[in-house]
Formats: C-alpha cells, sequence, structure tokens
C-alpha cells in the first residue's frame, strides 16, 4: 500500500485521504514534513517546539482535509494552517504581537539552530549551505512545488512583489556560488 | 535585454517546467540566463532544499495515532448526523403527509362552498376566494392520501 502511495501525485493522495485513507495522508507528511517544519524554523522557532506545531498542524490538515480544494496549493493550505498554529501557541503564551505574525523575507535575523547550523556547514560545498530556512522555503516553494508568487506571498504571509524579489536575489546569489 | 526581462525568462522556465524555444533562443545569446538555467537543472537533480529534515518514525507515530482517533471521531459524528437527519426527515415527511390530509379536506370544504354560493355572495366575502389557499402555503407535489384511496 504504502510503496504504491509513494508514485502517486498530491491530489492523488489528497484524494485517498478524504476518503479516510491514512497511510495517503502519511505521505503526504513524508513529502511536506521539510517545507512546514523549515517555515516554522523561519520564525525564529525552535527545532522541538517546530515539530510539535507542525504535528498540530497536520493532524489539523487532516481533520480539515474535506476542506481544501485541490484548484489551490495544498502545501500553500498547510503552510497557513502552521502559521495559525503557531499564532496561537504565541497567543497561549501570551507572547502573541501582530508585528512578529508575519514571515518578512527581506529582513529576518539568521535564526538558524546550532543544529541546523553544524549540518549546513558540514556541506560547504553544497549550494544549499548557509540558505536561511525561509530562503529555504522559498526556493522549495517555488522552483519544487511551482507556486505562483502570488500563491507563495499568500502562504508566507508577505506580498507577492517581495517575494518575487527576494526569490530573484536568492537566484543571483546561488548563480554567482554556482559559477565559483 | 534588462535584469528585468531575464527575470521574466527564468520565471517562465520554471513556470513552465522547463525553458521553451525563445527562453532556449535567449539563453544562447545572455549568460547570466544561461547559467541561471543550468542552476535550476542543478538545483532539480540534487532536490529541494527542505529535503534533508526527514520526519522522524517517532513523529510519524504520533500522527497515525491521532489520525487514527481523528477517523473514528469523524465516523462516531457522522453515525450521529445520519440518525438525526433520519429523524428530521421523518418528522418532515409526517408533518407533510398531515398538512396535504388537512388542505385536501379544506379545499373540499371550499369546493363545497363554491358550489352552493353564487358569484355576489363569492366577491362580498374576502375570506373565501378561489385559489387563496395555494398561493398562501405553497405546497410540496406529494400524492395525496385520497389519491392513494382511488
Ligand atoms: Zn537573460
Amino acid at each position: 500500500m504504502t510503496s504504491n502511495n509513494e508514485n502517486l501525485d498530491s491530489n492523488e493522495l489528497i484524494e485517498l485521504a478524504r476518503n479516510g485513507q491514512k497511510q495517503a495522508f502519511t505521505m503526504l507528511v513524508k513529502r511536506h514534513y521539510g517545507t512546514v517544519m523549515y517555515y516554522l524554523m523561519g520564525f525564529g522557532v525552535k527545532k522541538p517546539d517546530a515539530e510539535d506545531i507542525a504535528q498540530e498542524a497536520f493532524i489539523n490538515a487532516f481533520r480539515k482535509i474535506d476542506q481544501f480544494r485541490t484548484s489551490g496549493s495544498f502545501v500553500g493550505w498547510l503552510l497557513r494552517i502552521a502559521r495559525n498554529q503557531h499564532i496561537d501557541k504565541l497567543r497561549k503564551e501570551k507572547k502573541f504581537d501582530t508585528t512578529g505574525s508575519e514571515l518578512d523575507l527581506l529582513n529576518l535575523p539568521d535564526d538558524r539552530t546550532p543544529e541546523v547550523q553544524v549540518v549546513s556547514d558540514a556541506a560547504v560545498e553544497d549550494l544549499y549551505s548557509g540558505l536561511k530556512p525561509q530562503e529555504k522555503v522559498l526556493l522549495d516553494l517555488r522552483v519544487f512545488q511551482q507556486m505562483s508568487f502570488a500563491e507563495i506571498a499568500e502562504a508566507l504571509g508577505s506580498t507577492e512583489g517581495n517575494a518575487r524579489l527576494v526569490f530573484h536575489r536568492l537566484i543571483v546569489r546561488l548563480r554567482s556560488k554556482f559559477r565559483s | 535585454m534588462s535584469a528585468k526581462d531575464c527575470e521574466k525568462i527564468i520565471d517562465q522556465a520554471i513556470e513552465k517546467h522547463g525553458a521553451d524555444a525563445a527562453t532556449q533562443a535567449h539563453a544562447r545569446t545572455c549568460p547570466k540566463c544561461a547559467a541561471t538555467l543550468a542552476l535550476l537543472a542543478l538545483l532539480k537533480t540534487s532536490g529541494s532544499p527542505v529535503s534533508d529534515l526527514k520526519p522522524s518514525a517517532a513523529f510519524l507515530g504520533r500522527i497515525e495515532s491521532s489520525l487514527a482517533t481523528s477517523a473514528s471521531e469523524a465516523a462516531a459524528t457522522g453515525a450521529l448526523k445520519s440518525k438525526l437527519l433520519a429523524a428530521a426527515i421523518g418528522v418532515a415527511l409526517t408533518a407533510t403527509v398531515a398538512w396535504t390530509v388537512v388542505s385536501q379536506s379544506k379545499k373540499s370544504d371550499v369546493a363545497k362552498t363554491q358550489t352552493q354560493t353564487s358569484q355576489g355572495e363569492m366577491r362580498a366575502d374576502p375570506d373565501v376566494r378561489a385559489g387563496e389557499n395555494d398561493a398562501a402555503f405553497p405546497q410540496l407535489q406529494l400524492p395525496s392520501a385520497t389519491d392513494e384511496l382511488k
């Protein structure tokens, strides 16, 4: 069953998950775990806390899967759930500040956890090393999930122009690294 | 071409799942775009930068056990909903049948009155007018109890 699910595209997995097939949803979790984790870490959330929030977000997504419209981006929908889950957690801890609820792609400090930093620094030659979590998410959403800048902006709580600008700056940086 | 035009070319290459003929033609004359397209091809083969984080077996186990709970909760809610729906349909059906019987007997009373009274008398009595009952109380087109008896 699981091996069959591996070859299915996201919409097919979503359809199976809607019909209650838990393995199909688990496959979606495996596919999007990294995006959700880096997305939360982009807010400065430490990895263990990000994992707790991600867990709640995935469970919530399964409960609400009937509300997802397949015309939209599943990962974008998932990130919005993760973001709301993160905000709820901050509210409960009375740390919520509306100015910090959006992922500022341009001005975020390097919030990498020491663990992630070690992983990145170990692979110096890797093009991805040294990328901030939010830059990894941006690259994933644009190049690998092929989301439009409008969808990315909606998912990241940014503007379309900001998402486009940051993405192309990132491409320029990676290109010069690639050339050298 | 300006940097903005090169960005558009790259956007197209990403959105169209690869470079089309026009993009390839531009890339042949533009070293920047050529390098970017080669970079994108390399990224595609290397995989997403977020794929280095994989869920642990413990994480997946926690998710799966929560999904089992969610699914049984949903099934219980579904069963309760269908029971409530069946009860609601039963009540509505009983009410409709009762109403049809009552309105049919009213109609036959009105018809009897109409045949017994003259046109002049009808105009003088605004409470008894043909068709008024139908307009005030729209009814479902269900067979009436008397139809079934025929
Ligand atoms: Zn160019």
